[in-house]
């Protein structure tokens, strides 16, 4: 994925860091809400950024949890947005 | 992130955010007043117009059945006569501010839920706040320049209505012309004056926007 939707990787981070822990992939899918295979672009993309990371639990599933990069890119992002807001002057 | 450190920038996110709604919250006022005084001077002008419209409607076929005299002699049908064109004029008045109401709000309704979703959100701690303020942040960049350009009509609609209402108020045609060219002129330098700067402004800031965006998402 080259140019990824700034809306829906916001929301991934939004979740990942509101949950705090390690996610299963169908759940952070459905809170993201998007199909599966937009879903797996997307965290394919994260993963290749260092974002996120994958990992298995002690039932051998696949957990995904935020990597110390994701969550500074994610307090980056809220700035970012606010600073962003705190520049429109009507 | 169970951290004091996590914990406290949790706590700064969800002020930062807040303050983004509370901001957000008072354009969105902003906005509502402007529309409002639109739809005020709109409605007015409406009523004044209609109302000398269908006076003269009135007038003009009582002149051409040659029923003036019989008018102005019987008092219960000049009043009647009288009512049904104030009536219709302010039937016309509050007929147009409820529909520009409706338009308006329409307009405004998109804002208005993403503020209220935001703020139900923000509230709880809920999920997609980080999304709505982005979502947000782009709908307000893309509706500041129809605000502009809205103002922009605006300036002769005020000349027009302070025209009337000078004429009404002072009864000397020359004054109200002079009042209403005032008015428009004033509304006018300022519309022009602001189009210039905001709206070269705004394209800036739309462009900045998307160029932050692009930069944005290149630094992850």
């Amino acid at each position: 994925m080259e140019k990824p939707d700034l809306y829906v990787v916001a929301r991934f981070l939004d979740i990942m860091y509101r949950n705090g822990s390690s996610m299963k992939k169908t759940n952070i899918q459905m809170l993201l809400g998007v199909n599966y295979p937009r879903f797996m672009e997307y965290l394919e993309w994260s993963l290749k950024h260092g974002l996120v990371a994958a990992s298995l639990d002690e039932e051998r599933a696949e957990r995904i949890m935020l990597t110390p990069k994701g969550v500074d890119s994610y307090h980056r992002l809220v700035d970012w947005i606010k600073e962003t807001l705190d520049g429109v002057k009507i | 992130m169970d951290s004091a450190e996590d914990s406290s920038r949790r706590q700064e996110i969800q002020v930062s955010l807040k303050s983004i709604v509370e901001s957000s919250d008072k354009w969105l006022g902003r906005l509502r007043r402007r529309e409002s005084r639109v739809r005020l001077a709109s409605s007015f002008l409406t009523t004044i117009l209609v109302f000398a419209a269908v006076g003269s409607a009135v007038l003009g076929f009582v002149l051409s059945q040659g029923q003036l005299d019989a008018l102005f002699q019987n008092a219960n049908l000049a009043r009647s006569v009288a009512g049904v064109v104030l009536l219709a004029g302010l039937i016309s008045g509050f007929a147009t501010y409820f529909l520009l109401k409706r338009k308006h709000e329409a307009k405004l309704k998109e804002l208005s839920s993403l503020i209220t979703e935001m703020k139900k959100a923000n509230g709880v701690g809920g999920e997609g706040i980080t999304k709505d303020a982005l979502s947000l942040a782009e709908k307000i960049v893309t509706l500041l320049p129809q605000l502009v350009r809205k103002r922009d009509q605006d300036s002769l609609l005020f000349g027009v209505v302070a025209f009337i209402v000078a004429a009404i108020v002072g009864r000397n045609p020359a004054v109200a012309i002079l009042v209403g060219a005032m008015v428009w002129l004033y509304f006018r330098y300022e519309t022009t004056r602001t189009y210039e700067q905001e709206a070269s402004k705004f394209e800036e800031q739309k462009r900045a926007f998307e160029q932050r965006k692009k930069d944005f998402i290149a630094t992850l």
